[in-house]
């Protein structure tokens, strides 16, 4: 007799839109059915079950306490250890991890750091104008995308919440006014209505060349362009800011990656102060993995700072660039590494990520990657979402709670780190 | 000659990358989804480059091995996945901001093989 169970307004975690209008249909602990996925969430939920982690201890087959004993024997004997990663596991398991951190005099940092961690500190010189994303659904009729991509990165974004969705006032496509910047034309650039290309590394410019209209005052350039925009065509798109009557930017790393890094957003941001005297003016990043926004509220609420906080003084002390995870590792500062729910191996600069081969690193995750690879101890998990349950932070900072409906063998990442911290604490 | 030519290398994120890396990291298909770097079509006729030759890419942080393809670019950028491959080339300088240079590294193109131009 087949036992299936259909399981409406699941959330995917993949990306920080955290679309939760899944439907699964689910036949023996196998997923059968998907309806309203994107084409990375597919081959996400289609993957969940597959690749999966099992306890390793130098690359031997282990058991799950004896992973669990060894992760705090190594952290209790390091003397300044980093946990870093966090941006995929749930509120539940961060808040874990920064009290491991505070036992262990540790180092703890999330993938903020190399996503939108420049908008943050941005945040923290000028604030930011914000709105959920229903808000901007449902009012919004001047969009601009700067340096995002979401048709790539969050695909159901468009469809959901901005260009493409069915608002309460702001009906569909022909209601909004949408531009793209950015230094190549992406699929979402292609579905703008304007699309202005920008020089690559020249934002701030362009940024305080439309604050400056904005408020009045007159621009000059010997070449007529500013990063590469024409001044006419500048002074087009500052009419159009001013006129709008509720205008939304969604910015991604475009801004946060080239060279000003967190004063591009600094400029964006300010730009947003100076529109709100004409319209309502929003903005808001385009959060990349499922639980970044999450890392930082987390992270926050614990120690005060969202990202880069050092607890090797028992309090907690922010500094972005030192103790960052790119920096900690590219300077050789740290003698263990804790990755939890995170891929550094792939994603930070290779010089960084080498030197996770030197010092002792446990991998809590429940999939393989090329992090494992370097990994003296694996511990597996539960996927979140689908195996897990938990709390998750929407990019608009709308928190999401999060059922399973697959069984699992492995304790959650929350539970994981919640023993490793008793261990340090009892021993 | 294109040995003297800089380009801006934005690194970032694609659909078949993102559906790549949630299908296994260590399949093969992440590695083709993030190894390859599109350069303007301009920049390919200009310098007698081929659609899909294996090029190395050069930054003062590394080299790597990987093929081109043509793309709607303008001829100061190249746009490489986010991956591994491009990491390696973007460096640890985070000018004190945690944030290394992903969309600002300045990369030069070397022929695999040398010919003329």
């Amino acid at each position: 007799m087949t036992n299936v169970k259909e399981h409406k307004n699941i959330t995917c975690t993949f990306c920080g839109a955290l679309c939760d209008n899944i439907e699964v249909e689910v036949e023996n602990n196998q997923i059968k059915k998907l309806r309203n996925v994107c084409a990375i969430s597919r081959k996400k939920y289609e993957h969940a079950l597959e690749d999966r982690t099992v306890p390793m201890i130098n690359g031997q087959k282990s058991d799950y306490q004896s992973v669990i004993t060894k992760a705090a024997e190594i952290l209790k004997n390091s003397k300044n250890p980093l946990i870093y990663g966090l941006s995929s596991t749930t509120a539940e398991g961060q808040k874990n991890a920064v009290k491991l951190a505070e036992l262990s005099g540790a180092n703890i940092d999330s993938t903020s750091s190399v996503c939108h961690g420049p908008g943050t500190m941005a945040k923290q010189l000028v604030g930011m104008v914000t709105a959920t994303l229903g808000e901007i659904k449902n009012r919004s009729d001047l969009m601009l995308f700067w340096g995002a991509n979401p048709v790539e990165a969050h695909p159901n974004h468009s469809k959901r919440y901005s260009i493409l969705a069915e608002g309460l006032f702001k009906k569909n496509r022909s209601e909004r006014e949408i531009i793209a910047f950015d230094v190549r034309k992406t699929p979402t650039a292609k579905m703008a209505d304007h699309y202005v290309e920008l020089e690559p590394g020249k934002d701030f410019e362009l940024l305080m060349a439309l604050r400056l209209l904005i408020n009045g005052k007159e621009l000059n350039s010997e070449k007529d362009e500013i990063a590469g925009v024409k001044i006419t065509e500048i002074k087009e798109i500052a009419e159009k800011l001013k006129n709008a009557k509720y205008g939304s930017i969604f910015y991604g790393m475009g801004l946060t990656m080239t060279g000003a890094k967190y004063m591009n957003t600094w400029a964006a941001m300010s730009l947003i102060r100076d529109l709100n005297s004409y319209g309502r003016f929003v903005m808001m990043p385009m959060r990349g993995h499922g639980n970044v926004a999450g890392s930082e509220i987390t992270m926050a609420w614990q120690t005060g700072y969202p990202f880069a906080v050092n607890f090797s003084r028992a309090y907690p002390r922010y500094n972005p660039g030192e103790y960052t995870a790119v920096d900690l590792l590219a300077n050789k500062e740290v003698d263990a590494a804790f990755i939890i729910a995170s891929d550094p191996a792939a994603n930070l600069p290779h010089q960084a990520a080498a030197f996770l081969k030197e010092i002792p690193t446990i991998v809590l995750d429940p999939h393989w990657n090329l992090t494992t690879d370097l990994a003296d101890v694996i511990i597996p998990s539960a996927i979140k979402g689908i195996t897990a349950t938990g709390t998750v932070y929407r990019m608009d900072h709308v928190p999401l709670h999060l059922r399973s409906f697959l069984e699992d063998q492995w304790p959650d990442d929350a539970e994981a780190v919640s023993r490793i911290g008793e261990l340090i604490e009892n021993a | 000659m294109l040995k003297n030519k800089s380009f801006t290398l934005i690194t970032g994120r694609t659909i078949k990358q993102g559906m790549a890396s949630v299908s296994g990291k260590k399949n093969e298909g992440y590695k083709k989804e993030t190894a390859y770097v599109e350069i303007s079509k301009e920049i390919l006729k200009k310098y007698n480059l081929e659609e899909d030759e294996k090029i190395i890419l050069e930054s003062d942080s590394g080299q790597v091995e990987v093929r081109c393809k043509g793309a709607e670019l303008s001829d100061k950028i190249v746009f490489m996945p986010y991956g591994k491959t491009a990491n390696k080339l973007i460096g640890t300088d985070t000018g004190g901001t945690g944030m290394p240079n992903s969309k600002s590294k300045v990369v030069k193109i070397k022929r695999k093989e040398e010919k003329a131009n």
